[in-house]
């Protein structure tokens, strides 16, 4: 039959193009890997091979570990607040039939707008003159004069996570939502039954069981966070001087403005080492957790 | 323990009408079942009894205490669920513990019910195991000593060995009626399975469509039924039922169809003597109450046999009479006629109930 | 009456508000409506605004509420300033083609994972992997290759590129809704004589109908919105997207806020109405996909 024939070499047939595309990564990942040990610029690749020389250079490069700092410090900071607002407002909104639809909207409006259109937004939010952050705070006293956030060395760093925290609260809030909805319904009749009041009933009942899902949240969002280029630069260009900078940033910056590829490409492999292993530590912390409390 | 009552309680859902006018009273101590098919209003019944649902009108009491207006931790019920409802991230342990630590008893006090009710259903080998990964047998005793730890006023229990495999299902039913008596408590059980209800209830509430059709012992339930419904829900095999109508013929009085003829005699007629209605009424007789007979007998009826089902020390038989209807008859093993030969039965008469056509009310009641 | 008891029944959250009060519960549940609400939607109003403030007003202060009139004039300037039609319509372009072929290559992929394990632990972690790599890690090997292609500041390269970037998003995603389908219905296809193509197109894609549509959704997203690749990539209107072109209202002439707002708004708003249509799927793809880890 027919059949038979094709059947045999379908799941492979299938996966044909996935393959391609992997073969491009990895071929992309070796190419980055072998731009790192050569003198590379962006005119003339591999140019030479100087070993780990780049590498070198990267352990001293105070602006890198900077980056690395910033980049670490920015991803957990958001992280966390948003997995905590989100979680909050979805404690508070899960029982929430009605508007349900709504909320579910607007939540995904700030996900789903490019991040240099929010970078912009909130370039204009910040802005001394026309934001009306400023315009605000001074009507109400809080300030004499106008903040420059995004100038200024202090407050930029924060600016810049307020906004990615603005547009990525929803996100975690919609994931938490959907966990709370996914809680079963009958332990919690059992549970009023029984006698148990409201927050007995969260404490014992409902934080175990959404607790997990947080936990995923968390860490699907921090892998995410520790990529953010967009957002710095279109509200910092890394600045002012390098408060901003993150590690991704920085890279571009080294790749694309100075040209340098073959050191940006060795940057890049130690940043990538260092997500990895913060990917796996996590993972398996995760692991851990969920095989102890069995 | 205490008594129940319901007084004329309604439960509607917006136009729909789960519970009509539904009124009953279940002493201290007693085992009270409510039975029906789905959608009957049992369930309404029991969660409106637990304080899950709101009462549209009416009220309830426990033994004085009006409870209509309470929710459900201030009732002291407690309800075992049909799907068990199990604390999913607790062990079998915190589980059954639970009612007790939200009443923030001290911990050795909970310690020794916890072990009381454990042992009272086998399960204090898997105290330390989490509910998840427990058969359906285990759950459910979970779930009944969640429910008897802190020997509540009332204990409901809805449909709880409904999702069992059936041959897990009688044993547990066994289990689950010396359990109960030995724990003495006021039972209210909801089931749609007859045979559960006739074997383990004191009293029993048959319920159809909202309404409360009889309540009795399993006893009057099973030989005075209050009508139609009532007549053919209980019972295995089913009651037989035939169309016929009264008919006032020599003197004395008929049930006539195209199937039988059959003279009433001073007992029956005594029974139905205030009756003025309509003369179309369907008869009623269970599978053990015909018996096979001669073609002489007097009274009797012509059948032909559609099917023999043997069923070791008896048989029952599947006949056709003349106008179709299928009898359902118990017969010893020894009587085994051939399909399709022609045979005649015999009603008896002290157990054959006459119903109207029209309400299905058992005029011999 | 199945459908008016669910109505009656009392959730787990609501059971727990009855204890506190209803009436408190309720209170607590419409402030947290109204602050997410104005948390989410004060910026985007904020940028409507300013969208239709006339530049004077905007240099002057950042009140929330125009003044002096609507001034729909930086709607038109911002298809002058820079070739804004350019800029979405090459996005457009980009996002559908290279949307539609992610699709056609992860959907396969997706199933034979699911379905045969091909590639075993290995292949999903690489999958994984290509997800958590942040862009800027293969922008210079895409960088270079596209250029050695010869489709620098092509639409064409930038196809290419989303392509690559999003198929592992894609393959993820379809992941979780593939495994939705009981196993026994394909096997009753492929006793009946359908080839395992057959059983993918005909019975299991229309099944997961809904997880098509929310990755489909989320991919065209990220490729509508994709930035560094396509900065990189192009340096002129003619193959630049939305999203670098957004970029250069702010090099060129000076902070124009109201055009920007304006411009911004045209590549935002077609994205919202597509996400308040679909906006059950797109919810249902992204919680799928997050939460089951």
């Amino acid at each position: 039959m027919r059949r038979s024939s094709i059947d045999k070499h379908t799941p492979t047939l299938m996966i044909i193009p996935m393959l391609v595309i992997i073969v491009v990564f990895l071929g992309f990942l070796v190419y980055v890997l072998g731009l790192s040990v050569t003198n590379s610029t962006l005119a003339k690749p591999f140019n030479g091979f100087i070993g780990f020389a780049n590498y070198t250079k990267a352990f001293h490069d105070a602006i890198f570990g900077q980056s690395l700092k910033y980049m670490l410090i920015f991803a957990i900071v958001v992280t966390f607040v948003e997995t905590v607002l989100g979680f909050l407002f979805a404690l508070a909104l899960y029982t929430a039939v009605t508007s349900g639809r709504f909320i579910r909207t607007i939540a995904l409006l700030p996900l789903f707008a490019p991040a240099v259109a929010i970078g912009m937004l909130w370039k204009l939010v910040y802005d001394p003159g026309s934001g009306f952050l400023n315009h605000y705070l001074l009507q109400l006293g809080i300030i004499q004069d106008p903040i420059g956030f995004l100038g200024n060395s202090k407050y930029a760093m924060a600016a810049v996570m307020a906004a990615d925290i603005w547009q990525w609260t929803p996100f975690c809030f919609l994931l938490c939502l959907a966990a709370f909805q996914s809680l079963p319904h009958d332990p919690y009749e059992a549970a009023a039954v029984d006698g148990a009041s409201g927050w007995q009933v969260f404490r014992r009942l409902t934080m175990p069981l959404v607790f997990p899902a947080v936990i995923i949240v968390f860490l699907f969002r921090l892998l995410m966070a520790l990529k953010v280029f967009d957002l710095v630069f279109m509200l910092t260009y890394g600045g002012p001087g390098t408060s901003t900078q993150v590690a991704s940033f920085y890279i571009y910056k080294v790749a694309f403005t100075t040209f340098k590829t073959g050191y940006a490409a060795s940057l890049t492999v130690l940043t990538m080492l260092m997500i990895a292993a913060i990917a796996t530590v996590l993972t398996l912390g995760r692991t851990y957790y969920m095989n102890r409390t069995k | 323990m205490a008594s129940l009552e319901l007084k004329n309680v309604w439960k509607k859902y917006g136009d729909v009408v789960a519970c009509q006018d539904v009124s009953w009273r279940c002493e201290d101590g007693e085992f009270f079942s409510l039975l029906g098919p789905s959608g009957c209003g049992k369930s309404s019944s029991m969660r409106m009894i637990a304080g899950l649902e709101e009462i549209t009108e009416g009220e309830i009491f426990f033994g004085d205490r009006n409870v209509t207006k309470l929710p459900p931790r201030d009732r002291n019920v407690a309800l075992v669920f049909e799907n068990w409802a199990l604390y999913p991230n607790m062990t079998v342990y915190d589980n059954i513990a639970f009612p007790l630590w939200v009443r923030e008893m001290p911990k050795d006090e909970i310690e020794k019910k916890v072990q009381w009710a454990a042992k009272f259903l086998d399960l204090t080998g898997i105290l330390n195991y989490n509910v998840k990964g427990l058969s359906g047998g285990q759950q459910q005793r979970v779930s009944i000593g969640r429910a008897i730890v802190r020997q509540p006023e009332v204990l409901l229990m809805d449909e709880p060995i409904s999702h069992l495999d059936a041959s897990l299902r009688t044993r547990m039913r066994e289990e689950l009626e010396s359990m109960l008596r030995k724990l003495g408590a006021t039972t209210i059980y909801v089931t749609h399975d007859q045979v559960e209800s006739m074997a383990m209830a004191d009293r029993i509430a048959v319920m159809d469509k909202g309404l409360i059709q009889q309540i009795g012992t399993p006893k009057e339930i099973y030989s005075h039924p209050y009508n139609e419904f009532v007549a053919g829900f209980i019972g295995e095999p089913p009651m037989n039922f035939a169309k016929c109508e009264l008919i006032k013929a020599n003197g004395s009085l008929h049930l006539k169809s195209e199937s039988f003829d059959v003279q009433l005699n001073q007992v029956e007629i005594d029974k139905i003597a205030k009756y003025k209605g309509k003369p179309q009424v369907n008869i009623g007789i269970r599978p053990e109450d015909v018996s096979v007979c001669s073609a002489s007998t007097k009274n009797s009826v012509g059948v032909k046999v559609e099917f023999v089902e043997v069923q070791g020390e008896r048989n029952i038989l599947t006949l056709a009479l003349a106008a179709g209807e299928n009898f359902l008859v118990i017969v010893t093993s020894d009587i085994k006629p051939e399909v399709g030969s022609s045979i005649h039965v015999l009603f008896d008469q002290t157990h054959l109930h006459i119903f109207e056509a029209e309400n299905g009310l058992n005029l011999t009641y | 009456m199945a459908a008016t008891k669910k109505e009656s029944r009392i959730s787990g959250g609501e059971l727990a508000n009855r204890e506190r009060g209803r009436r408190a519960g309720k209170v607590v549940q419409i402030l947290a409506i109204i602050a997410f609400s104005v948390f989410i939607l004060l910026p985007l109003i904020f940028m409507v605004t300013t969208s239709i403030k006339q530049p004077i007003e905007i240099r002057e202060s950042g009140a929330l509420l125009p003044t002096r009139g609507v001034y729909l004039v930086n709607w038109v300037n911002a298809f002058i300033t820079e070739p804004l039609g350019m800029f979405l319509r090459n996005s457009t372009w980009v996002a559908v083609i290279s949307t539609l072929i992610v699709m056609l290559i992860a959907v396969p992929t997706s199933y034979s994972i699911v379905r045969f394990s091909t590639g075993g632990n290995a292949l999903p972690s690489l999958i994984l992997g290509g997800y958590v790599m942040p862009p800027i890690v293969v922008s210079i090997p895409i960088f270079m290759g596209i250029k050695s292609l010869g489709l620098a500041n092509t639409t064409t390269g930038l196809i290419i590129t989303h392509i690559i970037l999003n198929v592992t998003i894609a393959v993820f995603l379809l992941d979780s809704f593939i495994r939705t389908v009981p196993r026994e219905l394909e096997e009753a296809a492929w006793i009946d004589g359908y080839s395992r193509f057959d059983t993918l197109f005909k019975v299991v894609l229309p099944l997961i109908r809904n997880g098509l549509i929310a990755t489909g959704i989320i991919v065209l997203i990220l490729s509508w919105n994709e930035f560094l690749m396509a900065l990189l990539l192009t340096y002129d209107p003619s193959a630049q997207t939305f999203p670098v072109g957004i970029s250069r209202y702010q090099g060129q002439h000076g902070l124009q806020f109201g055009e920007m707002s304006a411009a911004a708004l045209t590549g935002i708003i077609p994205i919202y109405i597509l996400v308040f249509f679909f906006q059950r799927y797109v919810v249902a793809g992204l919680t799928r996909g997050g939460v089951k880890g």
